[in-house]
Parts: structure tokens; C-alpha cells; sequence
């Protein structure tokens, strides 16, 4: 890896942070598909950690400006012949320098969540929904919605402002710390899983395990998966593993910029042999710090030693060793 | 009947899947004025998407008139993809042998395949797993051995069902989507075809190619078809899984089973199935657990990766007719109507085939006709291959799906190709096919369709009527 310009490909929370850090020392660009800067933080108006994601958005875009970070949205990065390209209006060029993913998450497609049934029109992914509102429409007027995490949150918030929404029921097998929120803003909830969907055109009902049915003409998916299409080396944010966390989203960019850096100042590599949900895969020898994304108490083997995870997405050092490899224990 | 002041066809044809857009494609190239009514939004949406996209050799038995026209069809595609500039690719299928009493037995298949066959499609025996390994690296070691045979085809079937749609609507085929035919009436002179709008249309052929509802049609004829519907779930892997189409063999062949396989796709990922169920409603495209778990287990015998997780599964739904084999006869009350019903698999791979011998009908009935010298077609050019061979996009062009790498001009292409809805989309450009399918690209998607239809995305179905996409807040 040479040269000192870099280029981020998607401008979600997680893409412009890592911009922030990188433009300290680099010319970078941060390129985007869609039509607006911000991802899917630019659409969170709830303050659960003291400020919002619009808020946290806005300061970096603010920042990244003052830094004279290009932002480019209607730009992409496609992988063509195992090469990267930048294609954009009149522009298409190839990328040879380095190249970090910001894509985000798709949602788990029922056939991965074993819902069986029908596919009619209706079934949305929980980020699709908010660019769909955010265009001034709305998916459906009696909504499902499967799963519950901080990103189903944030949809609900801005779902049940909606006038024409008549009515919204989450159905979830675990309520996790979110069961206060949906009893204050008074949401129907069943603790349940969805085996089948109805419905030949629209989307007409669900049914659950308990063979319960449930009527609605629209089902979101809030079950969500790293989305990274382009086989890039290094994936920050919600392209490299699950955040629900907002800052711990700026915390993993901090740490894979100080592997990032390192490494482009010479340090040695290591490549994490792993299907863990661990970010970085490649780290710097000098640095070899990186983020875990599991849960408290869950133990991982790094080259034949247990290690305890003390909180949700800890940092974690590896060891300095030539090979590294790390598996979930329990 | 007189006809003052009606629009006279000479054909019309029930029906835009794959048997009735091949029939409009080779009567383009004559100077019949033809009509093509279809009930659904675009071609192809009824048992044509169901499909797996193999052309076939092997049919049995081997004296049914579906082995026959699928032997003639698989022969003709060759150029008519490239007529058409469909991607197509020749592959072999490999018949394996599980337990050892299949492999005594290769012998005695080989014969029987091989004399059906007649020379004209090469086979041979692999009397073990290794002389298998050397075609399909990734074979089981339960595998015996086996038999191959070559001369099968995969072809991405929506290319070639939207390229017929182009090809015979440039060249003078009439096309009426989403109308459905509610009354046929017949004299000497004319055949009268009422739609669910009110309109009549007079025909002096009439050809009943509706899939699904060709029992229905025949009715309003005063003829009797009777089906079964088969239903089948195919799962999709992203990833290739094998080289070669693989199928266990089984001991007593059931004509209804139809096998199913492991299946390369045209884009380098791998659908296994279909299975078989017979369903009492039509339009019963359900997946149920069973069937993923049924598909599953009898394939990962023959094959040694383990796939991930399955992405996506669906179901196709076919009309069996009585006696199990493909339906092309006139009416018994008009020689004028021809009838093409229960085209259940290998439909595609016999398409051709069929279509000529529905010509041929036409002929002996008394249509008759002149080749046009002057024929129009260009291929669709998507920015996706432009880009895939490193061309730039047009002057003001964007990417909408870098996934899916579908340039906003790319739905304009689309629009002018019969793409109306989003599964138009969905099988015309691979937008939102597989794991794309639930994440925003779908929402541009859904906003150039609307763009390019000047209408609002309010107005955007999934495959109309009532599949809605979205409300104005």
C-alpha cells in the first residue's frame, strides 16, 4: 500500500468518521450512491445516548468540510474484474490506491430468517423504509415488524409520527433493553418468532409459532447482516460487524485508522485467520487492537488462549504472533 | 359475423410466456398481422418465472412428443441466441449413482439413453468417483459413478423472453398486457376475442397459449383440457457450486418427478431443484420448510461443499395435463384454434419447436403467409456490460445499484424493453434478485421505474394489480 490518497466508500456514521480520522494526514474522498450524505444515522432523531444520529452527522459533516473532506454523493464504487472503480456522473475511473468499505448492513431475507409463505409485495428492510419516508412516502398504512434492535427503534420513532400509519405491531423473539421504549410509546408486541407470510399481491398477515395470525399489509425486516459487496481489505462500521451503537461505530473507525496508518508507515501486517465477528482483519503489528461484536461474557480462543468479553464491543489486543487466529468458544 | 370498422388480426395469441412470445417471434418474420393478449403486466410473469433456465436432452419416455420437440428445440437455440444476443452456455449433465446396485445398472441405463438419444447428443459412461472428479471436482464420496451426457444449455430465461418480446414487437407483433380474455366467439369468417375492458378483437386464427389458465380458455371454446398443478420450490446459493448440471439417478422413474438437479447458473451461482407437488390452486406458489428441508438433503448426497445459507427460495407452479405430455391440437370445434396447453418442463427447451410445429399447423389450416425481407432488432445494450468491459456510462448517467451495477439509463432501457413493475426490473437488470432484494437499492430502483414511467412510485406495483409498493404519506 503507497500513496496518500484515500477513498471511503459510503457516507454513513461509520464512513465519514473514519474520513475525520484519515483526513488528518490524507487526502480523502468519501463517495456515496444515494442521493443524500449521512446514512442512516442522518435519519435517527432520538437521543438515547444524550444527542441524536442527525446530530452526531451533522458535527461530521461540519468537521469534514472545515478538514476540505470531499463528499460525493451519486458516486460509487464498484468491483469490476477484481478491480475497484469510482463511477459517478462523467466520471469513471479506476481506484488503485486504498480503498475502505462504509456500506453498511442489508437486512436478513426471510428465506435466512426460515419465514416461509408467500412473497408478496410489502416486505421491506428496516433502512429501506426510512428512505422511502424520507421521500414522502410510506411503506403501508398496518405495519409488522420483525426483530428488535437500535435500528428498529429509530424506525418506530419516526413511523409512529406518521398520521396515516393506522397501526404498528413488532414481533420479536427477544425484547433486550427495549421493552420500556415500546410500552411508553404504547406499541403491540409479541414476544414470538414469524414462520410464514400471506398474502399473493400485498402482504395480508404473519403467522407466528403459537400459530397466531397477525394482519398487516406491510412486514419489516429488522434482522440486519454486514453488506459488503466489494472485497475490500478493510470495512468499518456496520460493512465489518453489527454496531447498534452509535459511538462505538466512531470507535471501531479510530482503531482500524490507527491499524490503517501504521501500516501505511511501514509497520508489519497481520491477517486474522477468522469467521468471528471481529474488525479489523488486518491489523497493524505495532497496534493489534480490535473490536469484538459480541455480547458480554462470551468467550473467544485467540491462538489457543480463552479470552473474556468484559462489555459489548470491546477492544481487544491480540497477541504479537506471525499467525492469529480466534473462534467463539461459547 | 361482419366486422365494420374493427382491426382484423389474422392471429392472436392467448398468452406472452415463453410458448406464446415464440410463436410472435417466428410469425414477426411474416407479413401475418399478428395480436398477443396477455393477462399480466408483462411477458413472462406466469409459468415462465418459475424457471430454472436449463435447455434439456433427456425426457422420458422417450416416445412422448415432450422428449421430441425438446430434442428439436435444444437443437434450434443455438442460433437463435444469437440471433436474439441472449447469453447462452453449453453444459453437460451428469447422472450419478449413489448406491452401488446404480452403478451395476449404468450399463443398462447407458444403452437405453444412448439408443433415445439416437447419436445425435454424446454420452458416456464414468464408472467411478474418480473419472467424475475429473468433470465435477467437488462430487461426493458417496458418489459410485455415473453417466454424461452432453448437449444441455443454461440460459438466463428472462433475457430470452424479454429479446422475444423486442424482437417481434419491432417487427410488427401487436402486444395488449393486462387484459384478460373473458369470451371467444367463432363463425365461418371470424373468431371474436372479448378482454375484460369491454374491447373485441377479430382473429382468423386463434391460438390458446395461457399457460396456467389454457384449461380455462379451452372452456370458453367449448373444449376440454384438464390439468393438475405441479408445484416446485427451487432454492438459490450464491456462490457456484458445480460445473456440470448434477442428478442422482433413481431406480423407478417417476414421469411426475422430473428429477430436479443442482444446477449452474448463467451468473455463476447455483439453484438446486425443483421438487414436485401436486396443488389443487393454480396460483399456490407458497414455500413451505418441508420443501427446503426435502431439496436440501437430497442433493448434499451428490455434491462434497457445504453451501451457505440460502439466500433465497421460490416456487414454480406447471400445468400437468392428463397423460402427462404436451397438449398441441386444434379445437373440435374450429380447426382455426390450436391449442398449446400443459407445457410443463422441458416447455423452454421445446419452445422452438413447438412454435414451428404451431406454424406448420396454421399452414395445413389454411393461414397463409410470406417471409418479410426487411426484419428489425438491435439487442439492449445495459450499461452493465458496458461497464463490465470497462466502457464508460453515457453523458450524465449514474449508478443506482453498484451491487447489481444498474446505471439509472439502464431502467430507461427497461421501460423500452416492457419493464413496468418492479419484478420486470427485478429479472430484466438483476436488480434486487438475491441478498440485494432487502436493502435501499430497491428504493432507487422503485424511483427511476416511477421516473421513467412518469408516474409517481405511489403507482409502482411489485407485478400489478393489486402489489402496491408504497403510500403518499
Amino acid at each position: 500500500m503507497d500513496g496518500k490518497e484515500i477513498l471511503v466508500i459510503g457516507s454513513g456514521l461509520s464512513g465519514l468518521s473514519i474520513a475525520l480520522e484519515l483526513s488528518k494526514e490524507y487526502d480523502v474522498e468519501v463517495i456515496e450512491t444515494k442521493d443524500y450524505i449521512g446514512g442512516f444515522y442522518i435519519n435517527d432523531k432520538l437521543k438515547i445516548f444524550g444527542e441524536s444520529g442527525e446530530e452526531i452527522i451533522k458535527r461530521y459533516i461540519q468537521r469534514l468540510n472545515d478538514n476540505n473532506v470531499k463528499l460525493s454523493t451519486y458516486n460509487s464504487g464498484l468491483n469490476i474484474k477484481d478491480k475497484l472503480y469510482i463511477i459517478g456522473i462523467d466520471r469513471f475511473e479506476e481506484w488503485n490506491g486504498v480503498a475502505i468499505g462504509a456500506t453498511g448492513f442489508r437486512c436478513l431475507t426471510p428465506s435466512e430468517l426460515n419465514i416461509y409463505g408467500y412473497r408478496p409485495a410489502g416486505i421491506y428492510c428496516v433502512n429501506t423504509v426510512l428512505d422511502i419516508i424520507r421521500d414522502g412516502y410510506i411503506p403501508g398504512e398496518k405495519i409488522i415488524i420483525y426483530g428488535l434492535n437500535r435500528y428498529v427503534i429509530t424506525l418506530l420513532d419516526r413511523l409512529r409520527k406518521i398520521k396515516s400509519i393506522k397501526n404498528i405491531i413488532v414481533v420479536s423473539p427477544e425484547l433486550k433493553d427495549f421493552h420500556d421504549i415500546l410500552l411508553d410509546w404504547d406499541i403491540t408486541f409479541y414476544k414470538d418468532k414469524i414462520l410464514w407470510i400471506n398474502g399473493r399481491d400485498r402482504v395480508e398477515s404473519v403467522k407466528l409459532s403459537n400459530n397466531k395470525i397477525i394482519n398487516g399489509d406491510t412486514l419489516i425486516l429488522g434482522y440486519v447482516t454486514p453488506f459488503n459487496y466489494l472485497n475490500l481489505d478493510f470495512n468499518v462500521g456496520n460493512s465489518a460487524i453489527i454496531i447498534e451503537n452509535p459511538y462505538k461505530i466512531i470507535e471501531l473507525s479510530k482503531i482500524t485508522y490507527r491499524n490503517i496508518h501504521d501500516i501505511l508507515n511501514g509497520s508489519d501486517m497481520i491477517k486474522i485467520n477468522s469467521e468471528a465477528f471481529i474488525s479489523p482483519k488486518i491489523v497493524s503489528r505495532d497496534f493489534r487492537k480490535i473490536m469484538a461484536g459480541y455480547p458480554e461474557d462470551t468467550v473467544l480462543d485467540i491462538n489457543g488462549r480463552e479470552i473474556i468479553i468484559r462489555e459489548e464491543y470491546e477492544v481487544i489486543e491480540i497477541p504479537d504472533e506471525d499467525k492469529i487466529y480466534i473462534k467463539v468458544v461459547r | 359475423m361482419s366486422n365494420k370498422g374493427n382491426k382484423e388480426y389474422d392471429v392472436v395469441i392467448i398468452g406472452a410466456g415463453i410458448i406464446g412470445l415464440f410463436i410472435a417471434y417466428y410469425l414477426s418474420k411474416t407479413n401475418v398481422r399478428t395480436l398477443v393478449i396477455e393477462k399480466e403486466v408483462e411477458p413472462g410473469f406466469g409459468v415462465s418465472k418459475g424457471h430454472a433456465g436449463v435447455i434439456h436432452v433427456i425426457q422420458l419416455p422417450f416416445k412422448s412428443l415432450r422428449s421430441r420437440l425438446a430434442l428439436e428445440g435444444n437443437r434450434k437455440y443455438q442460433k437463435i441466441v444469437n440471433e436474439l444476443g441472449v447469453e447462452f452456455r453449453r453444459v453437460n449433465t451428469i447422472l450419478v449413482a449413489i448406491n452401488p446396485l446404480h452403478l451395476i445398472l449404468l450399463p443398462i441405463l447407458y444403452l437405453y439413453l444412448k439408443r433415445g438419444l439416437r447419436g445425435r447428443y454424446n454420452i458416456r459412461i464414468l464408472f467411478s468417483r474418480d473419472k467424475i472428479r475429473k468433470y465435477e471436482p467437488n462430487i461426493s464420496r458417496r458418489v459410485y459413478g455415473g453417466i454424461l451426457i452432453e448437449g444441455y444449455g443454461i440460459i438466463d430465461s428472462f433475457d430470452l423472453v424479454y429479446s422475444l418480446y423486442r424482437y417481434s414487437s419491432l417487427n410488427g407483433v401487436e402486444f395488449r398486457f393486462g387484459y384478460k380474455v373473458v369470451d371467444i366467439c367463432s363463425d365461418d369468417d371470424f373468431i371474436v376475442v372479448y378482454t375484460d375492458d369491454g374491447k373485441k378483437f377479430y382473429t382468423r386464427y386463434l391460438i390458446n397459449a395461457a399457460g396456467l389458465y389454457a384449461d380455462e380458455i379451452a372452456n370458453k371454446i367449448g373444449d376440454e383440457i384438464k390439468y393438475e398443478y405441479g408445484k416446485g420450490v427451487m432454492i438459490v446459493f450464491l456462490e457456484k457450486i458445480s460445473k456440470n448440471i448434477l442428478a442422482p439417478i433413481y431406480l423407478k422413474p417417476d414421469p411426475k418427478t422430473k428429477g430436479g438437479a443442482i444446477i449452474p447458473t448463467i451468473d455463476g451461482k447455483s439453484i438446486w431443484g425443483p421438487n414436485l407437488k401436486i396443488v389443487n390452486d393454480k396460483r399456490d406458489n407458497s414455500v413451505h420448510e418441508e420443501d427446503i428441508k426435502i431439496i436440501r438433503k437430497k442433493f448434499m448426497k451428490i455434491i462434497e461443499i457445504k453451501p451457505s445459507k440460502i439466500i433465497k427460495a421460490y416456487a414454480g407452479v406447471r400445468p400437468i395435463p392428463e397423460g402427462d405430455d404436451f397438449i398441441i391440437r386444434y379445437s373440435k370445434k374450429n380447426n382455426r384454434i390450436i391449442h398449446v396447453a400443459g407445457i410443463e418442463s422441458p416447455g423452454l427447451t421445446a419452445a422452438p419447436a413447438i412454435a414451428e410445429t404451431v406454424l406448420d399447423m396454421l399452414r395445413k389450416a389454411g393461414l397463409n403467409y410470406e417471409n418479410k425481407e426487411c426484419l428489425m432488432y438491435s439487442k439492449t445494450i445495459y450499461s452493465k456490460r458496458l461497464i463490465l468491459s470497462e466502457y464508460k456510462l453515457g453523458k450524465g448517467d449514474y449508478i443506482i445499484s453498484p451491487y447489481s451495477k444498474v446505471s439509472r439509463d439502464d431502467v430507461r432501457k427497461a421501460v423500452k424493453d416492457g419493464v413496468k413493475t418492479l419484478q420486470g426490473l427485478t429479472f430484466r437488470l438483476k436488480l434486487g434478485f438475491d441478498e440485494e432484494q432487502y436493502t435501499p437499492f430497491i428504493w432507487m430502483g422503485i424511483k427511476a421505474l416511477a421516473e421513467e414511467l412518469g408516474v409517481t412510485p405511489d403507482k409502482i406495483t411489485l407485478r400489478g394489480g393489486k402489489s402496491w409498493m408504497v403510500k403518499r404519506y
